[in-house]
């Protein structure tokens, strides 16, 4: 329910956002702007930073996205991500691979952001290619307590996800931005028994719903300018 | 101005961000899994429970006391994860009855702050006919869900 509540306060953030953008964009609609098209290359420190203060869980991942036009972008992002947990009556590791493509759409006016800020959505399709095991579990009884251990297995997970967030260009072809990780999983890839407690991009591999956070640094690459006339010219 | 709201903009996402919080949750669920049974009585076809009935475990050939129930319709019977079958001795209104029961077990996450446990798929089940007339499985599948499972008339 929790969670429900922040997926909707991300959403009036975003619909606030898209309102104040066009707030100041209604200003400046006077003016010739030229408008970079970029190939965006970004990294993730939120995982290893998050490896730094917690080191049972490791992600590392990056993204690439082309502009299509002004307002949206194709994106691709890759990565790998490790996982490891124990507690008093089992102990639980997994590791793989993961994707994700899908579009992003920058809800500031091109006249405003002329490039160089992003303020918006992406919506995503992702595939985590992963294997898990449990070294170790226990289960207690009225016959007694029993141990076990079940072996590696390889699975695909399939999820979708809506990442709003925000980009700012620091520098010359240098910005940074927070993208919040908005996941729905279509399919966990095992059954409905033993679900997986973690999947590498996705998280906690028991719920339908997992939230999440990344914070990118990333280098643009401009590989055409258009020039956006002013309105009624 | 620009990046002024950019900046509120940040801020705004920070505190939605940490709303997120990974809060550590305490174990809530059944983490045992129990045989549902409920007693029918024969000819009616309809649920009675008996005055008494009194649940022993056995195994190689020593039998361990587990319950003594008064007026229960539904009684939960634990089985063996280390075996692949399991007898009980059924002392229903002071008449004794043995049942045993031949069973799959598979490990079973229950959650990620419960962890594991084993779960049972029924596969076959034999008694003595003192009191009990017949046993019907209606869910072979055992689950921590404690359902009925069967149905024992007498």
């Amino acid at each position: 329910m929790k969670k429900i509540c922040v997926f909707f306060i991300e959403i009036i953030i975003t619909f606030f956002l898209v309102t104040a953008f066009t707030t100041i964009a209604s200003g400046q609609d006077t003016v010739a702007v030229v408008f970079p098209f970029k190939i965006n290359i970004g990294a993730d420190i939120y995982g290893p930073a998050y490896y730094y203060a917690e080191k049972n869980s490791l992600t590392i991942e990056s993204f690439i996205s082309v502009d299509r036009d002004t307002m949206k972008s194709y994106s691709f992002e890759a990565g790998y991500s490790r996982f490891n947990y124990e507690q008093y009556n089992y102990s639980y590791k997994c590791k793989g691979f993961f994707i994700r493509a899908g579009i992003d759409f920058n809800f500031i006016s091109p006249k405003v952001s002329k490039g160089r800020y992003y303020a918006g959505t992406g919506l995503k399709y992702g595939a985590s290619f992963y294997s898990h095991e449990i070294p170790f579990f226990e289960s207690e009884n009225f016959w007694g307590k029993l141990s076990q251990s079940i072996g590696k297995s390889t699975h695909i997970a399939h999820f979708i996800e809506a990442s709003p967030g925000i980009r700012t260009e620091l520098f010359k072809n240098f910005s940074i931005g927070w993208t919040i990780r908005l996941r729905i999983l279509l399919y966990g890839g095992t059954g409905k028994d033993l679900k997986p407690i973690y999947i590498p991009a996705y998280g906690n591999g028991t719920k339908s719903f997992s939230p999440g956070i990344n914070y990118y640094f990333v280098w643009s690459i401009p590989y055409k300018k258009v020039t956006l006339k002013p309105a009624g010219k | 101005m620009k990046n002024r709201i950019i900046l509120y903009c940040s801020i705004f996402l920070a505190i939605s961000a940490t709303m997120i919080s990974c809060v550590p949750q305490t174990c809530n669920e059944k983490t045992e899994s129990l045989a549902g049974a409920t007693f029918y009585k024969t000819g009616t076809g309809k649920i009675e429970a008996p005055d008494t009935v009194s649940i022993f475990c056995l195994k190689e050939d020593i039998s361990k006391f587990y319950q003594k129930l008064f007026k229960r319709a539904i009684i939960y019977l634990p089985f063996d994860p280390s075996a692949e079958k399991c007898t009980f001795i059924l002392r229903i209104n002071q008449t004794t009855d043995t049942v045993t029961f031949n069973y799959t077990t598979f490990p079973y996450l229950v959650s990620k702050e419960c962890g594991y446990t084993y779960c049972f798929s029924v596969t076959g089940y034999w008694s003595t006919k003192n009191i009990i007339d017949t046993i019907i499985v209606v869910n072979n599948r055992i689950t921590t869900g404690n359902e009925e499972n069967m149905r024992i008339f007498y």
